[in-house]
């Protein structure tokens, strides 16, 4: 007894990770259901790297993955050859990095909110909220890069809280801002922000404070522009810009800034873009897309539950008070209201509404601010009846959790996963000496995701590959999904000449009509579908021989006499 | 004066009065009442009477769709979910014990009652309705419309703040029946959440002159105020546009 009163808050604190464990590994590779492609990039080139030391293209060690005709930073792919090593190449394998950060990320949560907050029990709250939130469980239980760079960004923080006293953690602190920007593309902008409006803090606002020694915030600053030199090496590169240019709303802002009557082109457009920006960055804070909506992706959400629980409005109502009226009287809580008020600016850039995953650094302050509220509820409530509630509102978060994420999602968005690929991939493993075109005009790209379940080896996809990309990697722009590797191509349907040749047809329900099935003398050999008992992938075997007789062998590509 | 400036520049109390010009009285009567409630309690009263009149008007002007009835799309979602559950039980010993959670978390009137309560409350609660016409999510079958100028979204919450300092009683009792009416009638109303109008309008009024308060003992005082009337005529001009576009 005297023991767990001795170390009642580790053990709490274990509890909490364990929780968090549970909720990121638990049928980590069946929820999710299926693999979705940018997992599957992910997962291969690990596998890739590990096998010969080079993507898929071919290119030896590259500092931004080359994923379809953009470019990903790459630490998560290189980290997951570790799990790849140890499981092999499997889907547990490819998630495996980001939820192992979900449950670090909850750990340091404790240690982030213990410095910030004298209060005893103030840093456990705020783990165990994290390690409920619906927003860090899903994004941990995907192979999902933002994921990863906000474990890397909480040990940043982390440093940033205690550098004050310790002066060397800002050396650490930017290293793990550097080490972030190759995590994932938000946090190309973030990292900067961070950086120059801690110095802005420390300098400027607190001027009458006593200030780190500038030698440590120098050499800070020299070690973050040294590891920063291989990024900034290709600033100049299509790897470097393809993603901020291609989420930006060009689009939009000229759309609208054609609408502004009296002014000229030069004041509408920067109308346009600060009314875009604002209206982007607001939704970030709404109630209405963090306790309802969530994400309007519907790969990226969950049926029935947002980023947080309903019930989470009132103590973020009531945190976001307590957070303005008492930030003065607790320094520590600057770094809480500096990632409160810059975590959504990478995000608010992007054309998607309410990006949780651009976003997810948000995560951290917002978790902050709801332990804020409860903990302030609890003051104002009898201990019995905030008890009771908090049961209520616990019960009420596992039994959403249960039916959204557990029992909704795996079936509804099934599809949105490409749900289906390991199913196809069996047959066509099954089948050796058949051949399969899958038509390619509608669904993500087959290539990748047959690769990753069927385990082709790297060797023979870089054959396949564009043998010039690997000599202008970070600049090209171009894609194809076009690809024959073992028993399979990947391509659109040629109607022309695909009918005449010996093989199954693989397409989604709309790729082959029944005018088709029967002009063709197509025969149906497989169906594949989604739990939803929709169909996904149908698999025809055409008939040469049928068709050619039909044709009385008009066409030239009827070679059977 | 910054009070007749919020309440005259914002394109929310036009379309009020280009539809019904009594509503817009009353609603710039109640504005008025609210702030002056804030230092003098012996308007309450009349205040609980131009609430009184605005929930009548909000309750009378809204399309109502009964909490427990549900969309033909809703129902081909409920039919669709209750398939999608697995068999869910207790083993006690011997003895199973069958839980019907499909029929409980997707049949239950009062869940289903909760939700649209729920969806109702937080349409409400959305800043960027009053500051962006609802974007960038805007509704499907809903006819979004500029209400405020979004330059005035900071001073808003500023304001709010302020006013929740300076009395904290009034700030609490008066959104909590708007929003009990708004879970239970929704916010399908062609002239938007307009109980809502007093309360935004005075935040904003408390906001910006809390605003030229912290300013006034700075030496380009008169900058800042030029610089942001600018801004504002030119966002003024934007959201203008956009509305007659």
């Amino acid at each position: 007894m005297q023991f767990i009163k001795k170390n009642s808050i580790v053990i709490i604190l274990v509890g909490i990770l364990l929780i968090a464990s549970f909720l990121r590994l638990y049928t980590l590779s069946e929820i999710p259901n299926g693999l979705y492609v940018d997992e599957a990039e992910i997962g291969y080139n690990a596998y890739s790297i590990l096998q010969t030391g080079k993507d898929e293209f071919g290119k030896s060690f590259p500092l931004f993955i080359r994923s379809f005709n953009v470019y990903a930073p790459p630490l998560y792919m290189y980290l997951t050859t570790i799990p790849i090593y140890l499981f092999g190449l499997s889907i547990f394998s490819a998630r495996f990095v980001s939820a192992i950060s979900g449950v670090i990320t909850t750990f340091l949560i404790y240690f982030i909110f213990k410095k910030i907050s004298p209060k005893k029990y103030f840093p456990l709250l705020g783990a165990f909220l994290f390690a409920i939130s619906p927003w860090s469980i899903f994004f941990s239980r995907g192979a999902f890069e933002a994921n990863f760079a906000l474990c890397i960004l909480s040990f940043a923080i982390y440093f940033l809280v205690y550098a004050k006293e310790r002066p060397r953690y800002f050396l650490y602190s930017f290293l793990f801002l550097s080490l972030s920007t190759y995590c994932y593309h938000a946090e190309r902008l973030l990292a900067y922000l961070i950086i120059a409006l801690t110095l802005f803090v420390f300098f400027i606002l607190n001027r009458n404070e006593k200030k780190p020694d500038k030698k440590d915030i120098i050499t800070s600053l020299v070690l973050f522009g040294i590891t920063q030199l291989p990024l900034l090496f290709l600033a100049n590169t299509y790897a470097f810009k393809s993603r901020a240019f291609g989420i930006f709303y060009f689009d939009a802002i000229n759309s609208q800034a054609s609408k502004i009557i009296f002014f000229p082109e030069s004041i509408t457009k920067v109308l346009a873009f600060g009314r875009e920006f604002l209206a982007n960055y607001s939704s970030y804070y709404s109630p209405k897309n963090l306790f309802l909506l969530g994400d309007a992706d519907l790969q990226r959400s969950i049926p029935g539950l947002s980023v947080f629980y309903p019930w989470m409005v009132i103590p973020y109502f009531v945190g976001a008070f307590m957070f303005i009226k008492e930030w003065k009287k607790n320094k520590g809580w600057w770094v809480m209201l500096l990632l409160f008020i810059i975590a959504p600016i990478p995000a608010a850039l992007a054309k998607d509404p309410f990006s949780s995953l651009r976003a997810l650094p948000l995560i951290i302050p917002m978790i902050f601010i709801i332990t804020l509220g409860i903990e302030k509820i609890a003051t104002i409530l009898h201990v019995k009846l905030f008890i009771i509630i908090s049961i209520v509102a616990l019960g009420f978060s596992a039994l959403s959790l249960w039916r959204s994420y557990f029992v909704l999602f795996p079936q509804e968005r099934a599809v949105n996963w490409d749900y289906g690929f390991i199913e196809l991939s069996k047959i066509i493993d099954a089948h050796p000496n058949q051949q399969y075109l899958i038509d390619q005009s509608r669904i993500n790209p087959a290539y990748i995701l047959l690769s990753f379940h069927m385990q082709i080896p790297p060797t023979k996809i870089q054959a396949a590959s564009d043998q010039t990309i690997k000599g202008d990697y970070y600049n090209r722009s171009d894609v194809n999904f076009d690809y024959s590797i073992k028993n399979f191509t990947t391509r659109s349907i040629n109607w022309e000449e695909d009918i005449y040749k010996d093989q199954i047809l693989v397409g989604d329900r709309y790729a082959i009509s029944d005018g088709q099935i029967k002009e063709h003398y197509l025969e149906k050999v497989f169906e594949i579908d989604n739990p939803l008992h929709e169909p996904l992938f149908i698999g025809y075997h055409t008939s040469p021989q049928a068709k050619c007789k039909s044709i009385a062998n008009s066409n030239s590509h009827c070679t059977i006499e | 004066m910054v009070f007749l400036l919020v309440i005259l520049t914002n394109l929310w109390i036009w379309k009020i009065i280009s539809v019904n010009i009594l509503l817009a009285v009353l609603l710039i009567v109640t504005s008025c009442l609210f702030f002056k409630s804030l230092g003098n309690k012996s308007v309450y009263f009349l205040l609980i009477i131009a609430y009184f009149l605005l929930f009548i008007f909000q309750y009378k002007t809204t399309s109502i769709q009964p909490l427990s009835a549900l969309t033909k799309n809703e129902e081909l979602t409920q039919i669709q979910r209750i398939k999608e559950y697995p068999p869910t039980f207790l083993q006690l010993g011997p003895k199973t014990l069958w839980i019907p959670a499909a029929h409980w978390l997707e049949e239950r009137k009062e869940l289903i009652v909760l939700r649209h309560m729920e969806e109702n409350v937080f349409e409400v609660l959305d800043p960027n309705l009053y500051f962006f016409a609802n974007h960038p999510r805007e509704r499907v079958g809903y006819t979004e419309f500029e209400k405020f100028p979004y330059i005035l979204l900071p001073f808003f919450l500023y304001g709010l703040y302020l006013l929740f300092n300076q009395n904290r009683k009034l700030l609490f009792w008066t959104p909590i029946p708007t929003l009990l009416l708004f879970s239970l009638i929704g916010s399908n109303n062609p002239l938007g959440p307009f109980l809502f109008f007093p309360i935004i309008a005075c935040s904003i009024a408390i906001g910006l002159e809390g605003a030229f308060q912290l300013i006034k003992h700075l030496k380009h005082q008169k900058y800042f105020v030029v610089g942001f009337l600018i801004v504002f005529v030119l966002v003024f001009v934007q959201v203008v546009s956009y509305a007659i576009h």
